[in-house]
C-alpha cells in the first residue's frame, strides 16, 4: 500500500507542509520545478526531486502515479496524496500607470530586496529625499501588498529619516489582522497618505525624474509631487507551473488562474480530485499568517483522509455494471476523476473519489451506471403511488425534485417554520441535481404531476461543480420537447436556492402552485 | 492511541468546524455552547446570491450544523458556559454550568405551538436553521413562569409533553486533554453612535438585515412591514474607532453590505441604493469583478453620514458631506442599515480568567497557547468571515492533533 | 481616470516641500485622521466658504499652515466641537481650529472679535462701559424689579463682600438683553440666594477663547478669580 505524499513546491509554503506531513509521521517526495534551496535537516531524509515538470497524473486518491520530466528523462512517483503548494509570482504594475521601470521607478520587491542590502553597508537610499508609492490605483490593491507597503515604509522611516514617503492609493487596505495599528503607526511616523476615488493622479516621467499631479480630494488643492523615487506594487498571480499542474491533473481554478475553483463548496484546501490539496499561494494570494495556517489545513486534511480511508470503503459511490460499452462518457463528466480505467479497458468507480453526484448515470447513454436511492424508474413510481384521486376541486399535484444540499435544505426549513405551502407537494431529493436526466422530468409528467419544479444550487455552488448547470441544461431541453409536443412548458419550472433559503422555497412553490392552478389539471393526466 | 477527548467552547462556525475535524480523526467531542442554539452568528446569514453564488459562505455553515446535529460522536451542551478548570496529568477537568433547556429534544416535534402561544415577549425564541433542533429555546429571564411565577400555557399546550418548566440547571464536570476555545464576536452596540438606533425602528444593524433577509427574503422595514425601497448602508459604525479602542478594521462588514445591496437590488431592480464608507475592504477571490458590477448597482459615497432625522413617515434624513458638492447633502431613506463593528465575544473577560489565557492589546485573544493545551480560533482571535473561520478552525484542530501527539 | 489638470491655470501646491511636521507638537491627534467625513458631515457650518472640518485637519496634517491661518475658515467655525463628539479617532478639532486662530496677526483677528477684546482687556469688559454706567444699569434694572409683586424691595447686591456666589454678566445683557439679567436675578431672589456682582471686571465672555488668544484669556480669567479673592466669595456662576 502506498503511503507517501508528494507535494508540489519549493518555498516557504511547501517547506512548511513538509514540516507539516514529517512530524506526522508521514513519508514525502518534494518535486520542485526548479530546485529546492538550502534543504532544511527536517527534510534530509526526504526524496527531492529537483528540475521536475509534471507531464502526467494517473490514478485516484490512495494511489496516485506522478510522471515528470527531469531534463529530458522520464520519472514516474506514486503516492497516496499529492499537496500543491507552488508559490505565487508577482507581477509590477507599470503599464497601469503608463511607466516604464527604471534605477528610481521600481517595484515593491524591488524596494524590498533595497532594504535588506541596506545592512551591509550599501546606501542604496543616497540622494533619496521622497518616495511615493503607488497602489491600488485603477486595479484594487489588497492588504497583503498594503501592509509590505507600510512595513517599508516603517523602515524607511526608521533607518532614513529624511525620507518622506507618500502612499497614493484609492481604498486603504486595512482588513487584515493588525493593519489599522500599523496605518496608525506610519501615520505617527509621518508617512502621508492620497487617497482617490474617482479621478487617478496624472504621472508624468519629466527629465530629472517624474511628476505626480493631482487634485488632493479632501483639500481640493491641485498639488504636485515629484519624488525621487516611485514604488509600484505588485499583482500577485498563480505562476506558470501551477497553471500547467492544474493542465495537467484536470483540476479548477478560479478566475485568475488559481488552482481551486472560486466554490465554497471546496473550503479550505480541497479540489476536485480527492487526495489533491491545493494550499497556500497555490490556490490564492494571502499573508504569510494565512500560508501557515493552509499548511496546517492541508496537513489536517490529508490526516483526516488517511484515517477515514483506515475504514472500509464506502459501498454507496456508483457502480458500473457489464452493459457498458466502454465509451468513456461517465470518464469525461465525472468532476471527481473517480472513474478509473483499468488495464483491461474496463471502468471502475474508485469508491473513496466518488461523491455520488451521479453525473455519469445521468449521462451514460447505455444506462449502465447505477447509484444507489437514484433510479428514474423508482422515482416515477413514487410519483405515480402518490399521485391523489381527487375528482372534487383541481389540486395540482407538484412535484419538486430537490438537491439534497440545497433545495432539500430550504425545503425542511420551510416545512419546520411553519411556512404556507401547495398542498400537494412531493419532493424528490437527489444527491445532485446534475443526476436529473430528461426521463425524470418527462417520467414525473407520465405519472400524473401537473407541475414539475427542478430546483438546484446556484451557479458557483455546486458541490459537483456543474450539476446544477447540467440540471438547467436538461431543464431547457425538455421545456424545448414538451413545447415542441405541444404541451404548457409553464409546467416545468426551473429555480436556484441555497439551503438557508426557506422562505424563497416557499415563495417559490407557492407561486407555482398558482400558476398551475390557472393552467388547470395536465393533458398528460390519466 | 489511547482515546482523547477535546472540549470545544462555543458552537458557531469555527466551533462547529473543529468538532467535525475532530470527530472525523475519532476524538471525542464534548461542544459547549452558551446560548439555546448552535450556529452562532453565522446561521443567521441570509443567502446573497443573485444570478449567482457570491461565495459568502452562509450554506456552509448551515451544511456543518445539519452534519454536527446528526452526530452522535458529538456531544453538545446547550445553555453551558465554563465556570472552572483544574488540571492534572494533563488532562483538565472543565465544570459546566448548564442551564435548564426546559424542551426535551427526544420529545419535542418543532411544531412552534410553544412559540406561537408563547405570552411572554422573547421568552421562547425560534432558531432559524432546521438543523437547529429544538427549534425553539426557552429563555427562563425572560418567560412569565419564572419572573411572575403564574404562566404554564407552553407546558399544557404542548401537543408532546415535551416542555418541563421545573427543570433544573445541573453542573458537569467533563475531562479534556485539550480545549479549543470559539467564543466568536460580539457585534458593537452602536446606541451611542449619532445615528438613532433604537430610538427610529427603521435604523438596523447589518446582523439585523441578515437576519431579515433569512427570514423574509427582502429588506422589510420593521416600522411597517413594508419593503424598503431607499436603503442607506452606513459602514465602520464602531470600526476603525480609537476612541472606542477599536483600532481594527472589522474586515466582514464590506462583504457582507455589498453582497446584501446587490441580492436586494437583483430582487428589486428599482431599489435606490447608497454605500456610504471611508475605505472598500476586499472580500472573496472574485473581489476585484464583484467590485466593478456592485458599482453599477449602488451609490457609492465615500464619506460617513453625521447625523439622522426621522420624517413624518417613519422615513430618515441622512445628512452627509458631499466631497463634490463641498457641502452637506440630505438624502431620505426608507431603511438605514448600519455596519457595526466585531468585538471579541462577550465572555472573553470570564474566560480569560478561568482559563488564564492571553490576549492582544486589541482585546482579542491571542491565537494559541500549545504550551496550556488551550487553542483559540475564530472571530474570537480578530474579525474574521465564514471561510477565514473554518480555516482558523482547522488550523486549530492541527495544533490541538500535534499537541495530543495522535 | 486620471486628473487632467493645466497647471499654469491653477494655484499649485508643492506637497513635497511643506513641512508635515509643522504641527508635531500641536498634540491633538490631527495625524491619526481616516478621512471618513464623519465631522464635515455633522458640522453645522460645513459649507460655508468651503469650509468643512475635515480639510482643515487635512491641511494641518500636510502642514500648509499660511493658507490656513489667512483664509476665513478657522472664523466660520462656532466652536461647538460636534466634530470632536463625532470623530472615531478622537481628533480634538476645534482645539485645532483654535489653534489656527492664535496664529493669525492680532490686528487681522475678525473686526468685532478683536476689538471686543481689546476694550476687554483695557476697561474690564467687551463693550468699554465705564463703571459708572454699569452700576446705574444694574440698580435701574433691580428698580424694575422691586416694583413686580412679589419682589418688593429687590435690590442687586454690587460688590457684596462673603456672599455665597459671585456671577459674571454677558455685556449683552447690560446693552441690548437687559431684561435677561432679570430672570437670573428673580430665580436668585425666590431660592433666597446670597448672590453678588462685581462692579469691576465683570465680563463674563472671554475671547481670547474664540481668537486663540491664551495671553488674554488668562488675564480675563485672573480677573474673574481675583474678584473672588478680594470679595472672599468661594462659588462662580459663570453663564457664559
Amino acid at each position: 500500500m502506498i503511503e507517501k505524499i508528494l507535494i508540489f513546491g519549493s518555498g516557504p509554503s511547501a517547506y512548511h507542509i513538509a514540516e507539516n506531513l514529517i512530524s506526522d509521521g508521514s513519508e514525502i517526495i518534494i518535486a520542485a520545478h526548479g530546485s529546492m534551496p538550502d534543504i532544511p535537516v527536517a527534510l534530509e531524509k526526504t526524496e527531492i526531486l529537483n528540475n521536475a515538470d509534471l507531464i502526467a497524473c494517473r490514478g485516484a486518491v490512495g494511489a496516485f502515479a506522478f510522471t515528470f520530466d527531469q531534463n529530458g528523462e522520464m520519472l514516474t512517483r506514486e503516492a497516496a496524496y499529492a499537496v500543491i503548494a507552488e508559490e505565487c509570482e508577482r507581477h509590477p504594475d507599470f503599464d497601469a500607470y503608463s511607466l516604464n521601470p527604471g534605477e528610481r521607478m521600481i517595484t515593491l520587491s524591488a524596494l524590498k530586496t533595497l532594504l535588506t542590502n541596506t545592512n551591509n553597508g550599501n546606501e542604496p537610499f543616497l540622494g533619496i529625499n521622497t518616495i511615493a508609492f503607488l497602489t491600488g490605483l485603477g486595479k484594487e490593491s489588497n492588504p497583503v501588498i498594503l501592509e509590505e507597503i507600510m512595513d517599508a515604509c516603517l523602515r524607511l522611516k526608521s533607518d532614513h529619516h529624511l525620507i518622506r514617503c507618500y502612499i497614493l492609493t484609492e481604498n486603504l487596505k486595512v482588513g487584515g489582522l493588525g493593519l489599522e495599528f500599523k496605518y496608525r503607526l506610519t501615520r505617527k511616523a509621518g508617512v502621508v497618505y492620497i487617497k482617490f476615488t474617482h479621478k487617478y493622479p496624472e504621472i508624468r516621467t519629466v527629465e530629472d525624474g517624474c511628476l505626480i499631479t493631482f487634485t488632493d480630494e479632501i483639500t481640493g488643492n491641485v498639488c504636485r509631487l515629484t519624488p525621487d523615487m516611485i514604488v509600484v506594487d505588485e499583482r500577485l498571480t498563480p505562476s506558470p507551473y501551477a497553471k500547467q499542474l492544474a493542465r495537467v491533473m484536470e483540476l479548477e481554478t478560479d478566475a485568475l488562474g488559481f488552482i481551486q475553483a472560486d466554490n465554497v463548496n471546496r473550503y479550505i484546501v480541497a479540489t476536485n480530485r480527492k487526495g489533491i490539496v491545493a494550499a497556500g499561494p497555490a490556490r490564492m494570494f494571502q499573508t504569510p499568517a494565512d500560508h501557515i495556517s493552509d499548511a496546517d489545513n492541508a496537513a489536517l486534511t490529508i490526516k483526516s483522509l488517511k484515517t477515514r480511508m483506515k475504514s472500509p470503503q464506502p459501498d454507496n459511490s456508483a457502480l458500473i455494471n457489464n452493459r457498458c460499452t466502454q465509451c468513456l462518457t461517465c470518464f469525461r463528466v465525472c468532476p471527481f476523476h473517480a472513474i478509473q480505467i483499468l488495464a483491461s479497458g474496463k471502468l471502475i468507480v474508485v469508491p473513496w473519489a466518488c461523491e455520488r453526484c451521479g453525473l455519469c448515470t445521468a449521462e451514460c447513454p447505455e444506462h449502465a451506471i447505477t447509484l444507489e436511492g437514484c433510479n428514474a424508474d423508482a422515482v416515477a413510481n413514487i410519483i405515480q403511488t402518490n399521485a391523489v384521486k381527487n375528482d372534487a376541486a383541481f389540486v395540482p399535484y407538484l412535484v419538486a425534485f430537490c438537491c439534497e444540499r440545497s433545495a432539500k435544505q430550504a425545503a425542511e426549513t420551510a416545512t419546520v417554520m411553519n411556512m404556507p405551502l401547495p398542498s400537494d407537494l412531493r419532493i424528490i431529493t437527489v444527491p445532485c441535481a446534475g443526476i436529473i436526466g430528461l426521463e425524470y422530468i418527462l417520467s414525473a409528467f407520465r405519472s400524473q404531476a401537473d407541475g414539475v419544479m427542478v430546483l438546484t444550487c446556484h451557479p458557483g455552488n455546486c458541490h459537483s461543480g456543474r450539476g446544477n448547470i447540467s440540471a438547467h441544461d436538461t431543464a431547457a431541453q425538455a421545456a424545448a420537447f414538451l413545447q415542441a409536443i405541444g404541451f404548457q412548458k409553464k409546467r416545468l419550472k426551473v429555480r436556484t436556492l441555497a439551503a438557508n433559503m426557506g422562505h424563497e422555497f416557499a415563495t417559490i412553490a407557492n407561486d407555482f402552485e398558482k400558476q398551475i392552478s390557472d393552467l388547470g389539471p395536465s393533458g398528460l393526466k390519466r | 492511541m489511547a482515546h482523547k477527548k477535546v472540549l470545544i467552547i462555543g458552537g458557531g462556525v469555527a466551533g462547529l468546524s473543529a468538532a467535525l475535524e475532530l470527530e472525523q480523526l475519532g476524538i471525542g467531542v464534548d461542544l459547549v455552547e452558551k446560548t439555546g442554539f448552535l450556529g452562532g452568528h453565522a446561521i443567521q446569514y441570509a443567502c446573497k446570491a443573485t444570478d449567482q453564488c457570491v461565495k459568502c459562505g452562509a450554506c456552509v455553515v448551515e451544511e456543518k450544523l445539519k452534519a454536527v446535529s446528526g452526530n452522535p460522536d458529538i456531544r453538545v451542551f446547550l445553555n453551558s458556559q465554563i465556570i472552572n478548570m483544574a488540571k492534572t496529568d494533563g488532562r483538565s477537568a472543565i465544570t459546566l454550568r448548564c442551564q435548564p433547556t426546559y424542551i426535551d429534544p427526544h420529545k419535542c416535534t418543532d411544531c412552534g405551538q410553544c412559540y406561537i402561544q408563547c405570552p411572554g415577549e422573547g421568552a421562547i425564541e425560534q432558531g432559524f436553521s432546521s438543523n437547529n433542533h429544538p427549534l425553539y429555546a426557552l429563555y427562563a429571564d425572560k418567560c412569565l413562569h419564572f419572573t411572575e411565577q403564574n404562566c404554564h400555557i407552553c407546558e399544557d399546550i404542548c401537543p408532546e409533553k415535551a416542555i418541563h418548566l421545573n427543570m433544573q440547571s445541573d453542573e458537569h464536570i467533563r475531562e479534556a486533554d485539550a480545549i479549543i476555545v470559539a467564543i466568536g464576536f460580539k457585534a458593537f452596540d452602536p446606541v451611542d453612535k449619532p445615528y438613532g438606533w433604537q430610538v427610529f425602528d427603521n435604523v438596523i444593524t447589518n446582523l439585523e438585515l441578515e437576519r431579515i433577509l433569512r427570514r423574509q427574503s427582502d429588506a422589510i422595514r420593521p416600522s411597517d412591514g413594508q419593503i424598503a425601497r431607499r436603503i442607506a448602508f452606513i459602514q465602520c459604525v464602531g470600526s476603525r474607532d480609537a476612541t472606542l479602542n477599536h483600532l481594527w478594521c472589522s474586515k466582514v462588514c464590506c462583504g457582507s453590505a455589498l453582497r446584501m445591496a446587490r441580492v436586494i437590488k437583483a430582487r428589486h431592480p428599482e431599489s435606490d441604493i447608497s454605500f456610504f464608507y471611508m475605505d472598500v475592504q476586499n472580500f472573496g477571490k472574485d473581489f476585484e469583478i464583484f467590485y466593478a458590477a456592485v458599482q453599477d448597482d449602488v451609490r457609492m459615497v465615500r464619506s460617513l453620514p453625521g447625523d439622522i432625522y426621522p420624517t413624518s413617515d417613519d422615513c430618515l434624513r441622512v445628512i452627509c458631506f458631499d466631497q463634490h458638492e463641498r457641502q452637506s447633502v440630505e438624502q431620505v431613506s426608507d431603511l438605514v442599515v448600519l455596519s457595526v463593528g466585531i468585538k471579541p465575544g462577550s465572555d472573553f473577560g470570564e474566560l480569560t480568567d478561568t482559563l488564564k489565557l492571553k490576549s492582544e492589546l486589541t482585546g482579542f485573544f491571542s491565537v494559541s497557547q500549545p504550551e496550556q493545551g488551550i487553542f483559540t480560533t475564530g472571530a474570537a482571535t480578530g474579525p474574521m468571515a465564514i471561510d477565514d473561520a473554518i480555516a482558523s478552525a482547522g488550523q486549530a484542530v492541527w495544533q490541538t492533533v500535534q499537541y495530543l501527539k495522535i | 481616470m486620471p486628473d487632467v489638470i493645466e497647471p499654469d491655470a491653477i494655484e499649485i501646491t508643492d506637497i513635497n516641500h511643506l513641512n508635515h511636521q509643522r504641527f508635531e507638537n500641536w498634540s491633538f491627534s490631527q495625524d491619526f485622521c481616516v478621512t471618513c467625513g464623519l465631522c464635515s458631515s455633522t458640522c453645522p457650518v460645513s459649507g460655508i466658504d468651503n469650509f468643512d472640518p475635515r480639510k482643515f485637519v487635512r491641511m494641518i496634517s500636510l502642514g500648509l499652515e499660511e493658507q490656513l491661518v489667512e483664509s476665513r475658515w478657522p472664523w466660520i467655525c462656532t466652536m461647538c466641537a460636534k466634530c470632536e463628539k463625532v470623530c472615531p479617532m478622537g481628533i480634538e478639532i476645534a482645539s485645532l481650529i483654535r489653534g489656527v486662530r492664535s496664529l493669525r496677526d492680532r490686528e487681522k483677528v475678525p473686526g468685532i472679535l478683536h476689538k471686543g477684546l481689546a476694550a476687554a482687556i483695557k476697561t474690564g469688559n467687551n463693550l468699554g462701559l465705564p463703571q459708572d454706567d454699569f452700576v446705574f444699569i444694574i440698580e435701574d434694572v433691580a428698580e424694575e424689579i422691586a416694583e413686580e409683586p412679589g419682589f418688593e424691595g429687590f435690590t442687586a447686591p454690587i460688590d457684596k463682600k462673603g456672599a455665597n456666589l459671585l456671577t459674571t454678566i454677558h455685556n449683552k445683557l447690560v446693552n441690548t438683553h437687559t431684561e435677561d439679567l432679570k430672570h437670573w436675578w428673580r430665580i436668585f431672589h425666590a431660592a433666597k440666594e446670597d448672590w453678588t456682582v462685581p462692579s469691576e471686571n465683570w465680563e463674563g465672555t472671554n475671547w481670547g477663547l474664540f481668537t486663540g488668544d491664551d495671553k488674554a484669556m488668562k488675564i480675563m480669567v485672573g480677573r474673574i478669580v481675583e474678584n473672588m479673592e478680594k470679595l472672599e466669595i468661594k462659588t462662580l456662576l459663570w453663564p457664559e
